[in-house]
């Protein structure tokens, strides 16, 4: 990709916990460019949300991180205090899950947008506040004016996210990190929320990385795709590769779960067999093996990211030859995981 | 958020009338004996003992009984048995001493709290932090009575480096006022920072570990104004409302112990005398206007909790 | 927990009291004033013509010296521990059980009877702790009281003990009410209502044993604030005697001559209320670490 807005390079982060150090995130790369949608996808605990936390230098205190991660010529990992409120917020923004406690509960809602512009110096306090309702206008929140006086706890779930959202926007960031951004929404306000996302990069040009475990929202919004699983990135391409071309084991197990309304309906919800390991006890080699129903005798290798079939982009973190994959993913007509059905 | 007020202002005045019923009986029916006697002092003569009970309506039911003791105190025209001193006089002489001390004490609690609840939350699990955990659990172990009276022995009497205890008003010498009452407040405070220390350091630690202050420094937010406008102001909020309380609860009696070790000659130690005497009208007086500064103290800190934390007024 | 150890010790010494007397050869009221010991063989007045008695012998006889009047203050330090630990823990006792049973029943039942017990709480709680506590204690002491068929004399530790366990009760139930209301929306409650277990059999069974971090959070601290408003109450005359309080009255009023008087039992105050204190902290950090106990001053 040519100049990259956000260049992540071996990201690694690991944290102490009472069984042995934790190895959260593994050597995770990622490339975001302008306009584009990056999605991070893979279940709880596969180490999405730490990665986009620790660009920002938002990771928990016990957590070790090393690696790089480069906004244009600055570098964000161990970047200095200074230097890193410099650039969250202005040039590179945050939407988190749960606005609710994501938002403080006493201050007005207004106020928190205003204080951001405030402290980035881009204007005084009170022009702040009018630029806090125009941005609550901006995303779609009706009574702008009214509505920035209010709590958080006085607004619905959809508000208080595109009140997120305002305040992500409201220096302008060149990228936007959106960490599951519509998982503690509702169904129909989800799609609102993507719809707003989708316009603002569009009216922007921002890159946007978006962290999330549905893939319905990876369908809807993504240009790119990266799976993760158990701490590394096990596929990554476009998403029209992705979901027609996909070449990991994990992806097709996670296709494989998507329940379809153009098939009959299977007798269980098919599921990939087995839990993701702990974190601090994973297995050698390629993390999948032990859930892996293709596993062979090279898989106690570690597979590294590369191209070994679908598009010219398109890397994954598989053993197997193009062929046989392209074999091996077809399950009862649509791409999975053999032996799924049985899963538990 | 005016229902709520409303709504706590018809509670409190509930609870004051509940509060002078209960000291009434107290005084009046629970012991044994003959209240017109004991209510004489030492060694009453007949004709006394028999002005008190008419005055007093000791020979009429209760409820008149009790409508007259609130007449006569609260019309301040109770007397002291003992100083045969009006009981109001000695009240409103006595108030202002013991806000000087409360004040005095509460300012000097709050601001050593805030600093240890500060410093060891920022040191969390170091030494420091332990030790101030120590320090804080012996300032609340302390007996105010003989803290009071050893400072006051050592460094006021022995050393000579303040006053020996007594108290001078405002209005004569505002210097020595303060003078005299630096080793009074301290003592007190002394016994509070422990307790407003270590709740601040439970709050900020708690408030630290919250999203919305990973949201503030995701804003780009300096770590002063994270500090300032989102861990402090949130954590600080049960505090002020504790603080309050305690105040009230300081104005109200707290202090007695230590203005009679002290010799503040405020409202606590008057009723501290009255009760070595035996003598009733003060120490009725006293625990009315007690309870009555509680009372409106409390609602005050209700009405301020509501102010502070929007999330209150939902519930009321 | 060294310091639960370090209580425990204290509670020793105070059984221990009436094996000392016999040591000591006097009781802890057995006055003295005119009396003359031996000290290296020579005959020393137990209390000296202006007032000021012997120090500490270090022997069995005033171990710790005597006071104004020529009681041996050892005896009546671990009596006065005995008097101190018996009142506190009594009454901390009988705070708990009328606090659980108040916040029980206030927080199960709600409506009226809530209210109820609320008011009646705040009425309590307006009261200045100390103030209460005198009041309380002046009046019953005067003479006694008659609740029906019940009878405590003037003077009976039982007085303190029942003030003292009255005056803390709104400071246990508040929490305990509010952990009910929590507890009572829970699944394991209606489950129980859906198997037709009546009120009380729900309070007693699914309530109360959940009832019992709170309760344990609490006892130390109980104990440790019932034990300083006792020297508080018994410093101003309306407590027990011997007591600490009582001990640290007598002693400030001979601070010049023997300051050992007041600070001694002073001390023993403060190391037994700071073991408690932090036995308390400790227990509260493994049971509770969120639990908020206050208790006025």
């Amino acid at each position: 990709m040519s100049d990259p807005l956000l260049s992540i390079r071996d990201l690694a982060v690991s944290f102490p916990t009472e069984e042995g150090v934790a190895q959260a995130v593994e050597g995770v790369s990622l490339e975001l460019g302008a306009g584009e949608v990056l999605a991070l996808v893979g279940e709880s605990g596969c180490g999405k949300s730490v990665s986009a936390l620790s660009v920002l230098g938002l990771e928990p205190g016990s957590a070790q991180v090393s690696g790089s991660a480069c906004y244009g010529s600055a570098e964000l990992i161990g970047a200095s205090a200074e230097d890193l409120a410099r650039i969250r917020g202005a040039e590179i923004a945050m939407v988190f899950q749960d606005p609710l406690s994501a938002l403080n509960p006493v201050v007005r809602v207004g106020d928190q947008i205003a204080e951001q512009i405030a402290a980035h110096g881009d204007a005084g306090r009170s022009e702040a506040r009018e630029r806090a309702v125009e941005l609550l206008r901006r995303v779609g929140i009706p009574q702008p004016e009214d509505r920035a006086r209010a709590y958080p706890h006085e607004l619905s779930g959809g508000m208080r996210q595109r009140v997120m959202i305002a305040m992500a926007i409201s220096c302008s960031p060149r990228v936007l990190i959106a960490d599951e951004p519509t998982t503690a929404l509702d169904v129909t306000v989800q799609a609102q929320i993507l719809d707003l996302i989708r316009e603002l990069r569009d009216e922007t040009g921002a890159g946007v990385l978006l962290v999330t475990h549905d893939l319905g929202v990876v369908a809807e919004l993504a240009d790119r795709v990266a799976v993760m699983y158990a701490g590394r990135i096990v596929e990554q391409g476009t998403v029209d590769e992705i979901f027609e071309d996909p070449q990991h084991p994990y992806t097709w197990g996670l296709l494989g779960a998507i329940p379809r309304l153009d098939r009959p309906r299977p007798a269980r919800l098919p599921a990939v067999a087995g839990a993701p390991p702990a974190l601090a006890s994973k297995p050698t080699g390629c993390h999948f093996r032990p859930r892996c129903p293709h596993a062979f005798e090279q898989c106690v290798e570690v597979p590294p990211l590369a191209h070994r079939g679908g598009g010219a982009d398109q890397v994954d973190r598989c053993w197997l030859a193009a062929d046989a994959k392209r074999e091996l993913r077809e399950v009862d007509g649509q791409f999975g995981l053999a032996g799924a059905a049985e899963a538990r | 958020m005016s229902g709520f007020v409303v709504r706590r202002l018809a509670q409190m005045v509930i609870v004051l009338f509940a509060v002078s019923v209960l000291t009434f009986l107290i005084f009046n029916v629970i012991p044994n004996g003959d209240p017109a006697v004991r209510m004489a002092g030492k060694s009453p003569t007949e004709s006394q003992v028999e002005a008190i009970r008419e005055e007093w309506g000791f020979d009429r039911s209760l409820p008149v009984q009790y409508v007259e003791t609130m007449r006569n105190v609260l019309g301040g025209e109770a007397i002291s048995y003992f100083t045969q001193l009006n009981v109001r006089d000695q009240i409103v002489e006595g108030i202002p001493r013991t806000f000087a001390l409360a004040a005095g004490a509460a300012i000097l609690w709050m601001l050593g709290g805030i600093a240890l609840g500060l410093l060891a939350a920022s040191r969390a699990g170091s030494k420091v932090d332990r030790a101030i955990t120590v320090v804080a659990l012996s300032g609340i172990s302390l007996p105010a009575f003989w803290l009071g009276a050893l400072l006051n022995y050592y460094l006021g009497f022995k050393l000579g480096l303040f006053p020996n205890g007594g108290y001078v008003p405002f209005t004569e010498d505002p210097l020595d006022w303060a003078y005299h009452l630096i080793l009074p407040c301290t003592t007190l405070a002394i016994l509070f920072v422990g307790f407003y220390s270590r709740v601040l350091r439970a709050n900020l630690l708690e408030t630290m570990g919250e999203d919305y202050v990973r949201t503030a420094r995701a804003k780009g937010l300096p770590q002063r104004q994270v500090m300032r406008g989102h861990v402090l102001r949130n954590s600080m909020i049960p505090i002020v409302t504790l603080w309050g309380l305690d105040f009230g609860a300081v104005v109200a009696g707290g202090a007695i112990l230590v203005e009679t070790v002290f010799d503040i000659g405020g409202v606590g130690q008057y009723a501290a005398d009255s009760v070595g005497q035996l003598d009733v009208p003060p120490v009725l007086a006293v625990t009315l206007f007690g309870a009555f500064f509680i009372v409106v103290l409390s609602t005050v800190v209700d009405i301020l909790y509501a102010a502070l934390d929007p999330r209150i007024r939902v519930t009321g | 927990m060294a310091f639960g150890g370090l209580f425990l010790v204290l509670v020793t010494l105070a059984i221990a009291a009436p094996l000392w007397e016999n040591v000591a050869g006097r009781g802890p009221d057995q006055t003295n004033e005119t009396g003359q010991i031996e000290v290296d063989g020579e005959k020393v007045n137990v209390v000296e013509l202006d007032g000021t008695p012997i120090g500490p012998q270090w022997g069995s006889e005033y171990f710790l010296g005597a006071d104004a009047n020529g009681r041996d203050v050892m005896v009546r330090l671990l009596y006065a521990a005995r008097s101190s630990l018996l009142i506190g823990i009594v009454a901390a006792l009988l705070t708990t059980l009328l606090a659980t049973f108040v916040g029980l029943v206030a927080g199960w039942y709600r409506g009226w009877i809530d209210a109820v017990a609320r008011s009646t709480l705040d009425v309590v709680w307006a009261f200045p702790v100390v103030l209460l506590g005198v009041a309380l204690g002046t009046s019953l002491a005067i003479g006694g009281l008659q609740l029906g068929p019940v009878t405590i004399e003037a003077g009976s530790r039982l007085i303190p003990i029942l003030v003292i366990a009255i005056v803390f009760v709104p400071y246990m139930a508040r929490p305990i009410r509010g952990r009910v209301l929590a507890l009572r929306e829970k699944e394991f409650v209606e489950a129980a209502r859906a198997q037709g277990a009546g009120s009380w059999r729900i309070m007693a069974s699914e309530l109360l044993p959940n009832l019992t971090s709170t309760l344990i959070v609490f006892a130390p601290l109980m104990v440790a604030n019932a034990i300083l408003l006792e020297a508080a109450l018994s410093y101003l005359g309306v407590g027990a005697d011997p007591s600490w309080g009582s001990m640290i009255d007598d002693g400030l009023e001979k601070m010049i001559t023997a300051p050992h008087l007041a600070i001694v039992p002073g001390l023993m105050l403060v190391l037994t209320v700071l073991a408690l204190n932090v036995f308390g902290d400790g227990v509260r950090d493994a049971f509770d670490p969120r639990a908020e106990v206050r208790v006025g001053r």
